[in-house]
């Protein structure tokens, strides 16, 4: 199990327990259940790259325990 | 911990169909045995390579953390099994038995009267051991002493250095380096000395030497002959002393002897001769008389300027050059009698020659212009009365005609052309004059002085509206009659364009040309025209001459009107081509082109071929020339107008015009070297 940290730069940050295995459409859910915004709302990326894409995992993103990524509004563009 | 607790996780992990967390509340989680979730290594790797893909790695990861957590335990067990042995062995060792014989068992079995007996005879033979010993130890010192070496061993020996070099410091002295079957006595020397003595040797040698120095002593106060010759036939000089063991050496004791045996030498004192010293060439002050001097100044002061010489020379050559002059200060004749005389006497070498000269040579200078003003008044009264008297020259045949030749030309130039200010002055200094004079005349005091110096208390403006009003009259006569120079004065254009011409003619602005050539030109063209314009209406109306005739004939009664109409086209082109041949005939024979090509600048001016084609160029590259040409340009531009302006008689700034040039435009028009005034 790992602990992912979400963060988006204006006051909202958030700890979510996963696998390595787990999909970031799980992870997203997760965040959507914790912070209050629906799923298809929330993007995730790392600092200067692409947001990530639902159907790959977490070990695909290498994002290992302690690791931060930054929550963007996904607004469909 | 995460703020989503895991079992809010694990509720939304199963609604998406995913495995729970471990470690939830809920036992839904059976999987998870341990705190470690490892995947199980599959059974064989697919394509046979172990570790080919992510699944295999983490798998052997699992395996590999496995072995090295059992290799950790069995590694700690063994420390601690070892450490549990040692520690028994100690504890064993501990209480081991000692072995082998302690003292007790070593003593002999002896009772205690033997022991007794036996300690008398034990202590004598201590006692003889202790003897046996301090005697070993005296004859031990004994070898040492005789072993010991003083400085009364080094008697005799010698050391390679002068005493003096020894100063203060403790400096170890050793056996001098030399070949085992020398027959010399062995020798000290100090090593650092020796190295010193070395490096001083070597900067000698450095030192450039004079072969011969006639100063050079050495070191006795006495010269040798050839002394740098020294050194190559006795050998080098070394200093040595030998020690006698006393703590002297063997050379002090010797001199000390020597200085013994000789006689003691009686001391002399030489003050006896100081008595007959001389005295001092000086006087003493206090047997010096001071005799007050009486004050002479003016005495002295006369003197002093007689010493002076160039003073004395100028005096001296002014006085005969001013006899009438009242000589300032009010000074007697005597003094400058006698200044003369030592003038005079002071002739005596080259300087004053040179002195002498120069004075000659000031007072020339001076009495010259001591002349000047006298003479310049009454050379300008005697102008005033006769104009020009001194280019007045009477002919060989007497008809008091004014001949102006090359020479006088030439003079007269030169005095237009260096002299003008001075000339004008000279004119302003001759106005005044006259001035001076009328106001004379009305009755009022005599300013001006021989010179033409105005008097200033006299205002300006009179005396300028006086030259005004002389000025304005001399123009007017001038005007009208010949001028006092002799020449005809100007034409002015108020007369007509006769009068124009000639003045322009006078100017040199417009040149005679060849007139009648240019009229018969002008003829021939007028005629031309007319024979043209004649011969023209002459045609024509014999074309309508002929018309009318054709008209009224019968032919053209029964004629269409086309076939009148080609008629008629006919005619005309047949007149036509007539009357062209005609032109052409009439311009073959008379007509002669008179083409001139006149480029006009900007400014009004006629251009020549050159500056035309200037211009041209400059149209043509789009750019004309730079400041300072088009400047000079300007200037020259400029000067031409003024040049135009100016009347020939008058000097103008520009330095044409004025009679000298008059002349010399007349004589250039003429062809002629003079000109002729009647």
């Amino acid at each position: 199990m790992i602990l992912v940290t979400i963060n988006d730069r204006l006051g909202t940050k958030t700890q979510v327990p996963c696998l390595p295995s787990d999909p970031i459409k799980l992870l997203k859910a997760m965040v959507a259940a914790k912070i209050g915004r629906p799923v298809h709302e929330i993007m995730l990326k790392r600092q200067g790259e692409r947001p990530f894409h639902d159907n790959l995992t977490c070990a695909d993103y290498a994002i290992s325990h302690g690791v931060q990524i930054d929550l963007e509004l996904n607004t469909g563009d | 911990m995460a703020d989503l607790s895991i079992d809010e996780a694990n509720k939304i992990r199963l609604s998406m169909g995913l495995a729970a967390l471990p470690g939830g509340t809920v036992s839904a989680a059976p999987a998870a045995p341990s705190g470690l979730n490892f995947k199980t290594a599959p059974d064989g790797d697919s394509d046979g390579e172990p570790a080919s893909t992510i699944e295999t790695r983490e798998a052997a990861a699992s395996d590999n953390w496995k072995k090295l957590e059992e290799e950790r335990i069995a590694k700690e067990r063994r420390a601690e099994r070892a450490a549990a042995i040692k520690k028994e062995r100690e504890k064993a060792s501990r209480f081991a038995k000692l072995e082998g014989r302690g003292l007790a068992d070593e003593a002999d079995d002896v009772d205690d009267l033997a022991w007794l007996k036996s300690s008398k005879k034990r202590q004598k033979k201590i006692a003889k051991e202790e003897q046996m010993r301090l005697e070993l130890e005296e004859r031990e010192r004994q070898a040492l002493e005789a072993m010991q070496y003083t400085d009364k061993d080094l008697a005799g020996v010698k050391v390679g250095h002068e005493v003096d070099q020894f100063d203060d410091e403790d400096q170890i002295l050793v056996l001098k380096d030399t070949a085992v079957d020398d027959e010399d006595d062995a020798e000290l020397e100090a090593v650092e000395l020796r190295e010193k003595e070395k490096l001083q040797e070597r900067l000698d040698t450095k030192k450039r030497k004079r072969a011969y120095d006639p100063n050079e002593m050495d070191e006795g106060g006495q010269k040798s002959i050839l002394a740098q010759y020294d050194d190559e036939i006795e050998g080098k000089k070394s200093k040595a002393f030998t020690l006698d063991g006393m703590g002297r050496t063997v050379e002090d004791a010797q001199v000390e002897a020597a200085s013994a045996a000789k006689p003691k030498k009686v001391a002399i004192s030489l003050d006896l001769l100081k008595d007959d010293a001389p005295a001092n060439d000086y006087l003493d002050f206090s047997e010096v008389k001071m005799k007050k001097q009486k004050k002479k100044k003016s005495k002295k002061s006369k003197r002093e300027r007689v010493e002076d010489e160039e003073d004395m020379v100028v005096e001296a050559a002014e006085e005969p050059a001013a006899d009438n002059m009242v000589l300032d200060g009010g000074e007697v004749t005597a003094p400058a009698q006698k200044k003369k005389k030592v003038f005079d006497e002071s002739f005596v070498d080259d300087d004053d020659l040179q002195a002498n000269l120069a004075a000659q040579r000031q007072k020339a200078l001076k009495k010259r212009k001591k002349m000047r003003p006298e003479d310049l008044a009454r050379q300008l009264r005697e102008e005033a009365s006769t104009p020009q008297p001194d280019v007045l020259e009477s002919t060989e045949d007497g008809e008091g005609a004014l001949v102006i030749d090359e020479t006088t030309e030439f003079v007269q130039n030169l005095g237009a052309v260096g002299d003008a200010d001075e000339e004008a002055a000279r004119r302003q200094r001759r106005k005044s004059s006259h001035i001076s004079e009328g106001i004379k005349s009305m009755g009022e005091n005599p300013v001006a002085d021989e010179d033409g110096d105005i008097d200033m208390g006299h205002s300006y403006a009179e005396a300028a509206e006086a030259a005004e009003a002389r000025n304005r009259s001399e123009s007017r006569a001038r005007s009208n009659s010949i001028t006092e120079t002799g020449l005809e004065a100007e034409k002015t254009i108020d007369q007509g364009l006769g009068a124009t011409l000639a003045l322009l003619r006078q100017r040199g602005l417009v040149t005679q040309s060849d007139a009648s050539d240019k009229n018969t030109l002008y003829r021939s063209r007028q005629k031309f025209l007319a024979d043209k314009i004649k011969a023209e209406t002459d045609a024509e109306r014999q074309r309508k001459f002929a018309r009318e005739r054709e008209r009224t004939s019968t032919r053209w009664a029964n004629m269409t009107p086309r076939e009148r109409e080609e008629w008629a086209r006919k005619n005309n082109t047949s007149a036509d081509m007539q009357e062209s041949r005609r032109l052409a005939e009439l311009f073959n024979k008379e007509y002669t082109p008179n083409v001139e090509l006149k480029y006009v600048d900007e400014f009004g001016r006629q251009m020549n071929a050159k500056e035309a084609f200037k211009q041209l160029s400059h149209q043509f590259h789009g750019k004309g020339s730079g400041n300072t040409k088009t400047k000079k340009f300007l200037d020259k531009v400029e000067s031409e107008k003024k040049k135009m302006a100016e009347s020939s008689l008058e000097v103008g700034r520009s330095g044409v015009g004025g009679l000298g040039n008059a002349f010399d435009d007349q004589a250039r028009k003429k062809g002629t070297a003079g000109v002729r005034l009647q």
